[in-house]
Order: C-alpha cells, then structure tokens, then sequence
C-alpha cells in the first residue's frame, strides 16, 4: 500500500503529464501546493495544477492514495463550482481516467466501460478539449 | 502565516466527498438488505434500528458540514478584515458584509444563493420554524464554492 511519499510522486507524475502534455498553447497552467493531512495527523505537501483556457477554468486536485482499487485518485474539477468533471486513478502503476468527456465506445461496450481509459496523449487532449467546448458550471 | 482560499476550497471538497462516498454506502447497504435480507441480523442493533434515518437524514447532515466548512471560511477572512481574531459575527450577517458592495461585491444571485444554503443548515439544525425546502448536496456545495471563489486568493 503507497504511502504518502509515493502518493506525493504519483500526484506529481500525474500533474507532470498533463501540464506537458496538452498540445494546445491557449491552456493557460499554473502549478501550487497543496498541504494534506495525512492519518497519522502529519501534514505533507503534493502538487495541485490549475487550468484556464478561455473562460474555461479548471482545477487538478490530488485527493488521497487511500483509495479501493487504486493507488492514488486525482480529481479535475471545473471552477468556479467545483463540478466534478473527471478523475484519474492510478492502477499497477498505470494512470486511469474515469470522465464522461471521454469519447463514447458507440454501440460496443457499456456506457461504464466508455467512461474509462488509459491515460495517453490523445486521450488527455481529446478529454480536455471536450471540456473546454462543453463544461457548463452548474450554478 | 496567511490563510488560502485554497485550504477552505478544500475542506469543502473533502466534506462533499465524504457525502458521496457515504452515500454510495448506505444505498450499497439498503440495495443488499432488500436482495439478502438475512444480512440484517449481521447488523448492531443501532446500525440496523437507524439505517432509513440514516438514508433520509444523509444530504441534511452533510449540508450541515459544508455551510460549517465554508462558515469557517468566512470567519477567518471577517477576522482578517477587522482586524479582531476574537470577533464572532453570525453567518446571515457575513454573508451579506462579505458579499456587499464595500467588499467583494459579489452578484445578488450569489449571495441569495448562499443564504438558501444557509436557511437549509438552520433547518437542519432546528434553528428554524420556516422550511426552506428540498436542496441537494450538489446545489449547495456549488453555491457555497462559488460564494468562496470570490474572496481573495489569501489573507494574513
């Protein structure tokens, strides 16, 4: 089970990926800390991504590695709201990301089975430009 | 040490997560019950003598936290900004200060928006006579979020 060392660097391996990794130059990144505290009462730091494009404000929020079935859970959520929008696992090591932006599987696979893939370069763009185009807040 | 807005946006957060997750819980937990109803004797007495109050009560005891999360907010800014670390305004009184022309200056709909939240606390908190009707968890999060939003990103 990670601890929150390992939790800290998979948050930054994450937030690493998709600040690098969003081929459109109108994203707007801004990187924080985030102070946590841990079960032991411990507080420790992991990093935290804000997003903008256009009038499109987002937020990349590390939330614990406690988490069933995963090492680590990181959620995006879109501003001023706090609407969630998406959530990243990591699993075996390898990033998940759980949205209903993610393009739909059509007529093969259920509707949960489209709401999750692997974490890749396409994936990420396509999710976050389906975002940009249609996240409304809700308020 | 200066406070961050993003320390209250937070605990909000975690609060709303908490409420999801319990959520997700106690309908686990009613949905097995009705398909494996010898489940119940596996069940302590309070757990088991409680769980529709715990179904029916969930979204107020959590609206409950969050307007406590983001009181808090409020309360440390209201102190920074008179400079009283001992000062205790009520709740109805900060939201309209806070959010009034000679400070934030935030939008009527906004400012309505939290005080809704706030009459559904009092609700809950029997603090009131008037029902304020129905809110979900998800409503208020976001209004109190958005009502957050607009203080500054941090202050002494």
């Amino acid at each position: 089970m990670p601890d929150r060392v390992e939790f800290a660097a998979l948050a930054d391996d994450l937030i690493r990926q998709v600040d690098g990794g969003l081929d459109d130059p109108e994203w707007v990144k801004k990187r924080y800390m985030k102070k946590m505290r841990d079960a032991d009462r411990t507080v420790y730091e992991v990093p935290f991504l804000t997003l903008q494009k256009g009038p499109v404000r987002l937020c990349l929020d590390p939330t614990g590695y406690d988490v069933p079935g995963a090492e680590a859970a990181v959620d995006l959520y879109l501003m001023p709201t706090y609407d969630p929008l998406a959530t990243f696992y990591s699993e075996g090591g390898r990033w998940f990301i759980h949205s209903d932006f993610l393009p739909g599987p059509k007529d093969e696979g259920s509707a949960e089975e489209g709401r999750r893939a692997p974490l890749a370069h396409d994936t990420l763009n396509q999710v976050m430009e389906a975002i940009a185009e249609h996240a409304v807040p809700s308020l | 040490m200066p406070y961050r807005r993003s320390d209250f946006h937070q605990h909000v957060t975690e609060v709303w997560g908490e409420y999801k997750a319990t959520r997700a819980a106690v309908d686990r937990l009613r949905a097995a019950l009705q398909t494996a109803p010898d489940l119940a004797a596996q069940l302590e007495g309070p757990a088991r003598d409680n769980l529709k109050n715990a179904h029916l009560n969930l979204e107020g005891t959590y609206i409950v936290r969050l307007f406590a999360a983001f009181e808090a907010a409020l309360r440390s800014y209201d102190r920074s900004r008179h400079g009283d670390p001992g000062r205790r305004a009520d709740a109805s009184a900060m939201i309209d200060e806070i959010g009034g022309k000679r400070n934030r200056g935030l939008p009527m709909a906004d400012r309505n928006r939290a005080h809704a939240v706030r009459r559904v606390r009092n609700d809950w908190a029997h603090e009131s006579d008037v029902d304020p009707g129905p809110m979900s968890v998800d409503v208020a999060r976001a209004s109190l979020q958005k009502f957050l939003s607009e203080l500054p990103d941090s202050w002494p």
